[in-house]
């Protein structure tokens, strides 16, 4: 074996050339048809979606049953027997709506799709996603059919979610429920410490004293953690909020200070100092609410459908208060991808959704108020399990306190910084570290984006 | 030449054994018994070596409740096509590294040898564009195709085999009329059986195991193999990033067991291979 | 005529080649100086590229920035891998080799976590080292060990799970498999010439078994560190996804966060012209390292 630098040297010229080659060769067809995209897929799919897309100009026809086929993603994991597709096509039986469900992260495998030009009809986006789409031409203007249609009326979104939509030039999506942050506590294990349950103006401090209170130890051993750790990023961003940060200024740029500081030194002392909620990655496995390991928990309001079936009695309040009462909001908005051949049946599917029946049926899917606020007044979206939640009055706070802010930024860096705060949390960060140097490394990643 | 061996010894040696033996298949039992719990059951404490009511409705409700048998599908398609792949193209390419003389076959090998080492990743971006440009993404395709052009690390263990066969069998065919690729099918390849069979066992359990390449290049649930399948599977409804562990469990246990029912059968033929990588002459 | 036999020779052989000749142009060597040109870029997958000079280069080189911080994290993952992977097959080795009766039995035990997928071990090892409900800081307590690490979540004891989780993967097993069959080959006249001596069990293997599977060891040593880039990103992915805070972010997976999550492909695409090199030049060292100990003729 003889491998000498002069035969290397040769054979990188040699790699060279090829790649330049492939590099002619290949670089015109970009953006050109994605003719046969699926050719794999139709060899195993057993003819099932006849209509599998391939987004081309023409028109393509319509399987035999007449159906047209329209693939709609979202990261919930759901099947056609769903509320809402089972209604829409009952009432649109031309149509037929292929579900793609993306539970694991969901921007992520999105955004590949769209790039990849293999995107679903309809996509559910992300607050970061529908501008980014808009802008590089994935997704469509929708200002016409909206004007066109009598089932969407923009003017009844809530103030948050309307300003949201104008970030755009123009409508390219349509916001579909929304969504904030609760504290959720187990009655049960209040009553039985006998601590004063949580109220809507709870502040950091009553928080930390009833942790205090609800934590049992047995030795060294916690038995009963008085609040979980945050196990949903976005939890970190609330608090932020809370404690008088603005997050993200108008430039879109982070904006993360005192109130950070504050955040991460409440959390230091609460995990390592009290030690009344375990370390971070201990809700890796299981949800400790729900085993009933913790008496508090901070999550989404789309929880209270996992907690249907708990066996103790639970209520949510809205997340206490620092120096100013502070929720994230989170929403998703149906756009039509440009490459669908079928934006006319996309089209009828996002306006049922939107209409008075689909919202509906939306919030009583997910738990979530339609962002349309008449239709949120008529409280669709509550959904009570057997032993809760009863305090429905905890959700007018995403109206007065709720923003959308970390959502707009890319979710990779986002969720990296999440996972920085929890370093500080297991010794790994300072604050400082956190302040100083990582986010504005996190500012210099977003601004490296185009 | 054999000591008899002290009994103490003998025990020793044992308890050694079963003690690393338990170690090492602890993982594969722990899988299965959490296959078994209930979804609270899982994160009982203390943790119980065993549930006390055995759930095997688990296994029911991963095979009819979502979309195993379809991943499963998908991933036999890669191993199916693939290993048919490799097995043609690798071997015709090792033919004439190991068994002609030419122009460049050192220069050639040692290309092979450093391809070998190239990590998949390096090469993901621009692999992403072409198959973009061809309309292959979301299909299964961008996996399928590359294997027909001959993989690396199976050329060499062709070769390593070819080379093992004696010349003067060629020289034998070659005055009985035959051309060089008759030569490579009519005697080569039937002699060549057990590392046909050896790659086939090795190009089976990568493609079992092959996360990165479907992770990038299939996104729709109906074309996902066995891993990503895993990887998404199972949430709890409502709660997206809340995982069924149970399931995820019991779903774990399904992809276990073909691998090691191979090794069972093909344990012989893959100890050849892996022993193959390069060790003797 | 033995000239013109000779080109026919050389066509056929390159016949013969074609496949893998495509294959390396299209699906290895154009790639890779596609992504040594996009590295200069600064392009989101979904537009057009624009020129970035060196600015990718710079922006990976500053202090604090994630890419050093990913060097980092793929060192460690190197050595501990490698590390852990020999000491563990050669053991497993050396207890296949005793003469007991079973050995078919407990090799397949020692053989069958290899061949499950990572995906799968990464699951179960998620339940395993769950701080407060995990079975291991459970058995831990019950031996009255007071520590209870918060495995996956400590940046010291992150690197422990993944040489734990090493043992079982495929690398390791395949190692065992290559050890087993060389610590037969050892010729039994210098294990009875030791035994003459009055070696004991410690002093056979340091004196005769090591300095005959020398080789193989070095052997190990170069497909295992070749080969933990490729797996890093199997293992780490679904076990750790980079944390916890990026201290396992090796470069593999600050590739595909970079690519696939942030879409900028410019910064991607240097951190895989990077990469390449390091492989590169690990290969050429490992090379000259192993020509003596490896014969491929």
């Amino acid at each position: 074996m003889k491998f000498s630098m002069k035969k290397f040297v040769v054979l990188l010229v040699v790699m060279a050339m090829m790649a330049m080659i492939v590099a002619c060769a290949g670089g015109n067809n970009n953006g050109g048809e994605n003719n046969q995209a699926d050719i794999a897929a139709d060899v195993v799919d057993e003819g099932d979606d006849a209509g599998d897309e391939e987004p081309t100009e023409e028109v393509v026809e319509t399987p035999s049953g007449d159906q047209v086929v329209i693939r709609f993603s979202m990261w919930d994991t759901v099947d056609e027997t769903v509320n809402f597709i089972q209604a829409f096509h009952d009432a649109n039986p031309d149509i037929r709506i292929e579900l793609v469900n993306i539970p694991e992260d969901y921007s992520t495998v999105i955004n590949t799709m769209v790039a990849g030009g293999t995107a679903p009809d309809v996509i559910l986006a992300w607050e970061v996603d529908m501008p980014r789409f808009a802008a590089n031409g994935a997704i469509i203007p929708l200002d016409d059919k909206v004007a066109a249609s009598d089932l969407v009326d923009v003017h009844d979104f809530m103030p948050a979610v309307s300003e949201l939509a104008e970030i755009t030039d123009g409508i390219f999506g349509i916001p579909w429920v929304y969504a904030g942050h609760f504290l959720y506590f187990n009655i049960d294990m209040f009553e039985e410490a006998g601590v004063a349950l949580p109220t809507d103006d709870w502040t950091w401090e009553d928080m930390e004293a009833a942790a205090e209170a609800l934590t049992i130890r047995d030795g060294d051993n916690v038995t009963q953690w008085g609040l979980t750790a945050i196990d949903f990023g976005g939890i970190w961003y609330s608090m932020i909020g809370q404690a008088g940060d603005s997050i993200i200024d108008n430039d879109m740029n982070l904006s993360m200070d005192a109130g950070l500081r504050r955040t991460l030194e409440f959390q230091y002392r609460m995990t390592n100092e009290l030690q009344v909620q375990p370390q971070p990655g201990a809700g890796a496995v299981g949800d400790m609410f729900a085993a009933e390991m913790a008496a508090m928990t901070r999550q989404g309001n789309w929880f209270i459908p996992a907690y249907t079936d708990a066996s103790f009695r639970w209520d949510i309040v809205p997340l206490p208060q620092d120096a100013r009462q502070f929720t994230n909001l989170h929403t998703g908005f149906f756009t039509i991808s440009a490459d669908s051949p079928h934006q006319e049946e996309a089209w009828r599917f996002v306006e049922f959704m939107m209409s008075h029946e689909g919202q509906t049926l939306l919030s009583e899917f997910s738990a979530n108020p339609s962002a349309m606020m008449s239709v949120a007044a008529e409280g669709a979206f509550q959904v009570p399990g057997e032993h809760g939640p009863s305090n429905w009055g905890a959700f007018d706070y995403f109206n007065t306190s709720g923003e959308f802010t970390f959502v707009l930024l890319n979710s990779t860096v986002t969720g990296n910084l999440v996972d920085q705060f929890n370093a500080v949390l297991l010794g790994m960060n300072t604050i400082d570290e956190v302040i100083d140097t990582i986010v504005p490394n996190a500012q210099r990643e977003l601004d490296a984006l185009q | 030449m054999n000591r008899k061996k002290p009994i103490w010894v003998s025990c020793l040696q044992y308890a050694l054994l079963i003690t690393v033996a338990l170690f090492m298949i602890f993982p594969i039992f722990w899988i299965f018994s959490n296959s078994l719990r209930t979804l609270p059951g899982i994160s009982h404490f203390p943790p119980r070596l065993l549930p006390e009511e055995l759930m095997f409705e688990n296994y029911v409700e991963v095979l009819r409740g979502s979309n195993a048998l379809i991943y499963f599908r998908n991933t036999m398609i890669l191993i199916v096509a693939n290993t048919v792949g490799t097995l043609i193209s690798s071997s015709f390419v090792a033919y004439p590294l190991a068994r002609m003389n030419f122009k460049g076959r050192n220069f050639v090998f040692a290309l092979i040898i450093a391809t070998m080492m190239v990590p998949a990743v390096t090469t993901i971006i621009p692999q992403f564009i072409i198959f973009r440009t061809l309309g292959w993404l979301d299909s299964l395709w961008p996996m399928i195709v590359p294997g027909f052009f001959a993989f690396p690390y199976n050329v060499f263990l062709f070769r390593q085999f070819f080379m093992t066969i004696p010349k003067e069998l060629d020289e034998a065919a070659k005055m009985d009329g035959c051309n060089k690729l008759q030569v490579f099918t009519v005697m080569i390849v039937p002699l060549a059986k057990p590392i046909f069979i050896t790659v086939t066992v090795l190009s089976s359990i990568w493609w079992w195991n092959e996360l990165f390449l479907p992770l990038i290049y299939v996104q729709s649930h109906h074309l996902r193999p066995l891993t990503t399948g895993a990887l998404a599977g199972f949430r709890v409804p409502g709660s997206p990033h809340m995982i069924q562990w149970n399931l995820q469990m019991a779903m774990a246990t399904l992809m276990i067991i073909p691998p090691m029912i191979l090794y069972l059968v093909a344990s012989k033929h893959l100890v050849q291979g892996i022993k193959a990588t390069g060790l003797k002459d | 005529m033995q000239k013109v036999k000779g080109i026919k020779n050389n066509l056929s052989a390159y016949g013969f080649l074609s496949p893998w000749f495509i294959g390396f142009v299209l699906f290895i060597g154009g790639p890779i100086i596609a992504s040594i040109v996009l590295s200069f870029t600064r392009w989101n997958l979904l537009g057009t590229p624009e020129f970035f000079g060196l600015q990718n280069y710079v922006n990976m080189f500053m202090p604090g920035s994630g890419f050093l911080n990913s060097l980092r994290a793929t060192l460690f993952y190197t050595v501990i891998s490698v590390t852990v992977s020999v000491f563990a097959s050669l053991f497993m080795a050396v207890l296949l080799n005793f003469r007991v009766k079973f050995r078919g039995i407990f090799q397949f035990c020692f053989f069958a976590p290899a061949v499950m997928p990572t995906v799968a071990l990464a699951f179960v090892f998620q339940l395993i080292f769950n701080q407060h409900m995990g079975i291991l800081n459970y058995g831990l307590s019950r031996l009255g060990i007071a520590i209870q690490p918060n495995w996956l979540n400590d940046p010291f004891w992150v690197w422990v799970s993944m040489g734990i989780v090493t043992v079982f993967t495929y690398s390791t097993g395949q190692m065992m498999l290559i050890f087993n069959a060389a610590l037969k080959d050892v010729p039994q006249a210098q294990y009875e010439a030791a035994d003459v001596e009055g070696a004991n069990f410690f002093q056979r293997f340091w004196h005769v078994t090591i300095p005959n599977i020398s080789p193989i060891i070095l052997f190990n040593v170069v497909v295992g560190t070749v080969n933990s880039f490729n797996t890093a990103f199997s293992i780490v992915f679904p076990l750790t996804n980079g944390g916890p805070a990026n201290e396992t972010m090796v470069l593999s997976l600050e590739l595909y966060n970079s690519a696939f999550g942030m879409f900028n492909m410019g910064h991607a695409s240097a951190v895989a012209t990077v990469l390449f090199v390091i492989v590169a030049i690990v290969g050429a060292l490992q090379f000259r390292l192993s020509k003596k100990a490896v014969h491929y003729d």
